[in-house]
């Protein structure tokens, strides 16, 4: 039987500053073991700082399924998949979520047997590790993760605050709002309005300004409502907008949109046959 | 009838039975071409498609869509190539309840190259009306779980190639996904 195997990085939410944070870890882990047990899955989990590394193995559809839970989970704010494979035995039979713990000798060591096995070089997007490990060639100097751990909690504890900080009374403005992934197919099924706004944040990050200018919605408070469902659901990423769109006067932007509307003949032509159609359905 | 200046494609691709030639009689406004033959061998069903299924919608004055119903497997890649050019939107058509080939499904999505060109994609689940939300869901996060292997995320719809409603439905997201990307 062939057995899939994939590997994550992630960047946990959950407050560094905390001092429960290694319980917290601890409790990811136990609950993690008992389902895995249950479900045929076997594998790892690294952390390092605020991000993990975790490699799963096991029967196709389960591990297709863990990993939209993992994508969906609130604890996880980033996710980016360095390995996915099929393979014909698994790597760590016996370990249903081993926790390596943030030793460098240890983590190497893993990392080292998966990219051995796999004959890949793993892209750790975010883990904090050095280059040499990820390639296999393990550097002799060896930097103490839990230096880089304590470094990291006053990088990441500053950063928050930091996009904590309130920089408007409306929300999501100050920022770019982006599509994580798509709403399940009922959930699109039902909602013309998420539908097309899923669109708009699909294509590239928008500025709640450029939404507003699109018109998804007749009222702003249907907009921020909408984004406020996809938010709560995990499937919007918010980053901070630093380049000042979202400073753009809107007529500017009703500009783009009537530029828009002139390139989107095909389009307007779509619309007017969709209503037609539904008319006559 | 004035000649057609804006002529685009709609590449409909899916697998035996996953409902391409049901979608295109449903919302064409021409008779569709059907290149149906009877099957050889116990499908499931009598006919099946061989080769292109050709159906169009008049938009207005000067402009169409042409709805390509083109089978999924990549050694039938040479027609997948006749659509290439003008390509407003790929659909691709899941049928729920067969056995889901990954490897088919990417490599109709790489040979269309929609990642480069950015052309709209929809996945519709076709067979499934009488799903639960936990089957669509698991189907869902199988297709979703092949996507990631290349990156890309795409919006999954049930369709029900039967309903005119549930067909309008595809188009109206694929032009919305087309709109926002200009």
């Amino acid at each position: 039987m062939s057995i899939k195997c994939v590997a994550y990085t992630s960047k946990l939410s959950i407050d560094l500053t905390d001092k429960n944070y290694s319980s917290e870890i601890i409790k990811i882990v136990n609950k993690s073991r008992i389902n895995n047990k249950n479900l045929g899955v076997t594998g790892i989990l690294l952390f390092s700082g605020s991000h993990v590394f975790q490699y799963l193995e096991g029967d196709n559809d389960t591990i297709a399924t863990l990993l939209y839970r993992i994508k969906k989970d609130s604890r996880h704010q980033f996710h980016s998949l360095a390995l996915h494979k099929t393979g014909d035995k698994r790597l760590f039979p016996t370990w249903n979520m081993r926790l390596i713990s943030p030793n460098t000798a240890s983590q190497r060591k893993v990392i080292g047997k998966i990219c051995d096995h796999y004959k890949v070089v793993l892209d750790l997007d975010g883990f904090q590790l050095e280059d040499e490990l990820v390639k296999g060639t393990p550097s002799p100097v060896v930097v103490p993760l839990l230096q880089s751990h304590a470094q990291n909690v006053q990088k990441d504890s500053q950063q928050k605050k930091q996009a904590l900080k309130p920089t408007s009374k409306v929300p999501f403005e100050g920022y770019l709002l982006e599509l994580k992934s798509w709403p399940r197919p009922r959930t699109l099924n039902e909602n013309k309005g998420i539908l097309q706004l899923c669109s708009a944040l699909s294509a590239k990050p928008c500025t709640l300004n450029h939404l507003r200018a699109q018109s998804i919605y007749s009222h702003d408070e249907d907009l921020i409502n909408a984004l406020n469902l996809l938010d709560r659901l995990n499937f919007l990423i918010r980053t901070q907008d630093k380049s000042q769109l979202g400073q753009e006067p809107l007529q500017l932007n009703t500009k783009i949109k009537k530029n828009n509307d002139v390139k989107n003949r095909f389009s307007q032509a779509i619309k007017r046959f969709i209503h037609s159609a539904k008319l006559g359905s | 009838m004035s000649a057609v200046k804006d002529y685009k494609k709609l590449a409909i691709v899916g697998e035996v039975g996953s409902g391409k030639t049901q979608l295109i009689s449903t919302i064409s406004e021409i008779a569709p071409l059907e290149t149906e033959a009877r099957s050889s061998v116990d499908i499931g069903k009598e006919f099946t498609t061989v080769g292109i299924d050709y159906g169009r919608l008049q938009l207005g004055k000067g402009m169409a869509l042409g709805l390509y119903g083109l089978p999924g497997q990549s050694r039938y890649s040479f027609l997948w190539d006749i659509v290439r050019d003008g390509l407003w939107g790929l659909l691709i058509l899941v049928k729920y309840g067969e056995h889901f080939h990954e490897d088919v499904f990417l490599s109709v999505i790489k040979h269309f190259d929609i990642v480069a060109l950015q052309t709209p994609i929809v996945i519709g689940v076709s067979h499934s009306e009488s799903l639960s939300d936990d089957d669509i869901d698991a189907i869902a996060s199988k297709i979703e779980s092949a996507l990631q292997t290349i990156g890309i995320t795409a919006p999954i719809l049930t369709v029900d190639p039967r309903k005119v409603e549930s067909c309008l439905s595809v188009l109206e997201l694929l032009d919305y996904l087309s709109r926002y990307r200009n």
